[in-house]
């Protein structure tokens, strides 16, 4: 119990200006595939009191939602919580309203990118992608446990081919507008 | 109104005299005499031992906090004695046809094995039955014989042998002085013939053990909420002494969780139950007032609290104010168990603060949601009755004619409908005693 209320940062909302809220903004993310049921939430909490995430950190699913809800699109979408997400779909799974909200947090995470909002971490590794064709690199010692497993040794990805599909998906132009703001900022 | 006289035999009244009424409960007592104040004979047919539905099981009422017993007593005898109702009790409708002035009604009467008229209800025969059961009226919490009453209000007062149990050993046999006990009688059919059909079949509980991660049957110390009632009645398994279940202590601190089982759309209970916020914050109440100076902390869970009721707001605000009573705005996530002491730990988020709430609590208290009753789909069937997609049944015009279905001379009242409060199922019966009687003028000779 203690450990839950130590760390909390978290703080009641700053007053909201008008200028703040975009009212559209619930009706842009609810187009897309997967946050269709965005606008059927109540606001239970259920998400968050299941929630790994919010047991540890001030991240709250309900509050994500209910700021998408109001329109505070540039707060939502610049916000680090965003990207706490484990997508573990505890909350979709008891969602009484069928929000499914990891499907949620995935959409907002990609216009989140588009807006140039990437979360360090990610933009890392989508570098590696283009990079070297992998998430993480291949280390010997990667090489050595497979050999002890009695894996097969990692094939070389093909990373022509890799980057001529990120290329027609626009991948490099998302990565642009990411890598932007972060130099303008 | 006071009634005296002889019992009326309904075999000898006709069709257009009569009414029947399907249910026992609070909704059906009402219809059932209301219509016999009008002079025309009932039968009140009851699939359990005896009548009182789950009124009878209550401890108190909200928002006055009135003794169920003392308001529903009075009503039992008033129905068993009026000289216009005859009771089925430990019956089942089995077939309708017919229209309205003649429906031909097919009853099975199952075999209780002591004799109505014989038994005078002394319990003489109890000491001497071997068979003990869990008791079904109290939730399983409490045991019976197998000759038995449910509770000691029983209506009729009359004992039932449950032939599931029975070992037929006749030590009952013997101990009956009055040879009320036959253990060779049979189930037998009867036909009657009635004007005018009164559905009030009630409902059931939502199963909360479809919430796998509320832990009720995984965890002792999680019970629901007819449970809880039954423990704080004075008339129930533990007399009245609120205890938990894990070891038989009294609950320091206690959290109830709403909506279980209702507003929940992925469990096919989108809709609001109406009573569970009223009755969840009446037991937090009770346990307040019952033990005042052992229960420190009493906590609700709910999504909002839905106090629409004459009284209800006000009685909500006595809660917080006067019995200091939390209520935290955020539906739990998950309960588990603290393994050393039996405690359970509750998760939820405080919404209006967006606080992570971690807190142990005593004893957890489901309130689950209210679902149509089992077999309404067979009963509508035959009747001609549509169900709405919340399994309720359908009413054509919910506001001019709130008690009427799509079929002359069939009414319906109490929860059959939809989930409903008491004043609101007594209101709901003495209308549709209202509608049943015109029907059976209408229909009769004049």
């Amino acid at each position: 119990m203690e450990r839950a209320e130590d760390i909390k940062s978290y703080k009641p909302d700053q007053p909201i200006q008008d200028s703040d809220v975009q009212s559209g903004f619930k009706y842009e993310v609810a187009e897309h595939v997967g946050a269709e049921g965005l606008m059927r939430c109540l606001k239970c909490g259920a998400c968050s009191g299941g929630c790994p995430v919010a047991a540890v950190t001030d991240y709250r699913p309900r509050k994500v939602l209910g700021d998408v809800l109001l329109g505070l699109k540039d707060q939502v979408l610049s916000s680090d919580t965003l990207w706490l997400c484990a997508a573990c779909f505890t909350c979709e799974e008891r969602c009484i309203q069928e929000v499914n909200f990891t499907d949620v947090v995935t959409v907002l995470r990609n216009m989140a990118v588009r807006e140039g909002f990437a979360a360090e971490g990610y933009m890392e590794m989508a570098k590696r992608v283009i990079q070297f064709g992998r998430v993480s690199p291949l280390t010997r010692q990667v090489e050595r446990m497979r050999e002890n497993l009695n894996l097969p040794p990692l094939q070389e990805p093909a990373i022509e081919e890799l980057r001529a599909i990120m290329e027609s998906a626009g991948f490099p132009e998302i990565m642009e507008a990411a890598t932007r703001r972060s130099k303008t900022v | 109104m006071t009634v005296a006289g002889e019992k009326i035999v309904v075999e000898d009244r006709k069709s257009t005299d009569t009414a029947l009424v399907i249910g026992g409960g609070v909704s059906g007592m009402q219809a059932a005499l209301d219509i016999a104040d009008q002079g025309y004979s009932v039968v009140l047919v009851e699939r359990t031992p005896s009548i009182g539905g789950v009124m009878a099981m209550l401890d108190k009422t909200f928002p006055t906090l009135d003794c169920s017993a003392c308001i529903l007593t009075p009503k039992l005898s008033e129905v068993a004695r009026h000289p216009n109702i005859e009771l089925m009790t430990y019956s089942e409708v089995k077939s309708i046809t017919g229209t309205a002035g003649n429906f031909r009604v097919s009853v099975l009467r199952k075999a209780r094995k002591v004799l109505e008229d014989k038994c005078s209800g002394c319990g003489d025969c109890v000491p001497h039955c071997p068979i003990e059961v869990r008791n079904e009226f109290d939730q399983g919490l409490g045991y019976r014989k197998a000759v038995y009453i449910g509770f000691p209000q029983n209506t009729p007062l009359v004992y039932t042998i449950d032939s599931e149990n029975c070992i037929k050993c006749g030590m009952c046999v013997k101990s009956c002085e009055r040879e009320a006990i036959d253990l060779d009688l049979e189930d037998e059919e009867i036909e009657i013939s009635v004007g005018a059909i009164v559905v009030a079949t009630g409902y059931e509980l939502y199963n909360v053990a479809n919430y796998r991660r509320f832990g009720y049957g995984r965890f002792k110390n999680v019970i629901n909420a007819l449970e809880f009632e039954r423990l704080i009645n004075a008339a129930g398994p533990t007399a009245g002494n609120l205890m938990r279940l894990s070891d038989g202590k009294i609950p320091k601190s206690i959290g109830f969780i709403q909506c279980v089982g209702a507003r929940d759309a992925t469990k096919d209970v989108p809709y609001c139950s109406r009573v569970c916020c009223m009755y969840g914050i009446k037991n937090a109440v009770m346990a307040k007032e019952l033990q005042h100076e052992n229960v420190k902390k009493v906590t609700i869970y709910s999504i909002d609290i839905r106090a629409f009721g004459k009284g209800f707001e006000e009685f909500y605000n006595m809660a917080k104010d006067r019995f200091g009573i939390k209520f935290i705005r955020g539906r739990v996530g998950e309960v588990s168990e603290n393994s050393r002491n039996k405690n359970i730990i509750v998760r939820a988020e405080d919404t209006t603060t967006g606080k992570f709430l971690e807190q142990e609590h005593e004893l957890v208290v489901l309130c689950p949601g209210i679902l149509p009753p089992k077999g309404l789909r067979d009963t509508a069937n035959q009747l001609g009755l549509q169900l709405d997609s919340d399994g309720f049944i359908h009413v054509e015009q919910p506001a001019s004619n709130p008690v009427d279905t799509a079929v002359s001379g069939v009414y319906i009242c109490g929860c059959v409908e939809g989930p409903k409060d008491i004043p609101d199922s007594v209101a709901a019966g003495s209308a549709a005693a209202m509608r049943a009687s015109i029907t059976l003028w209408r229909e009769g000779e004049h």
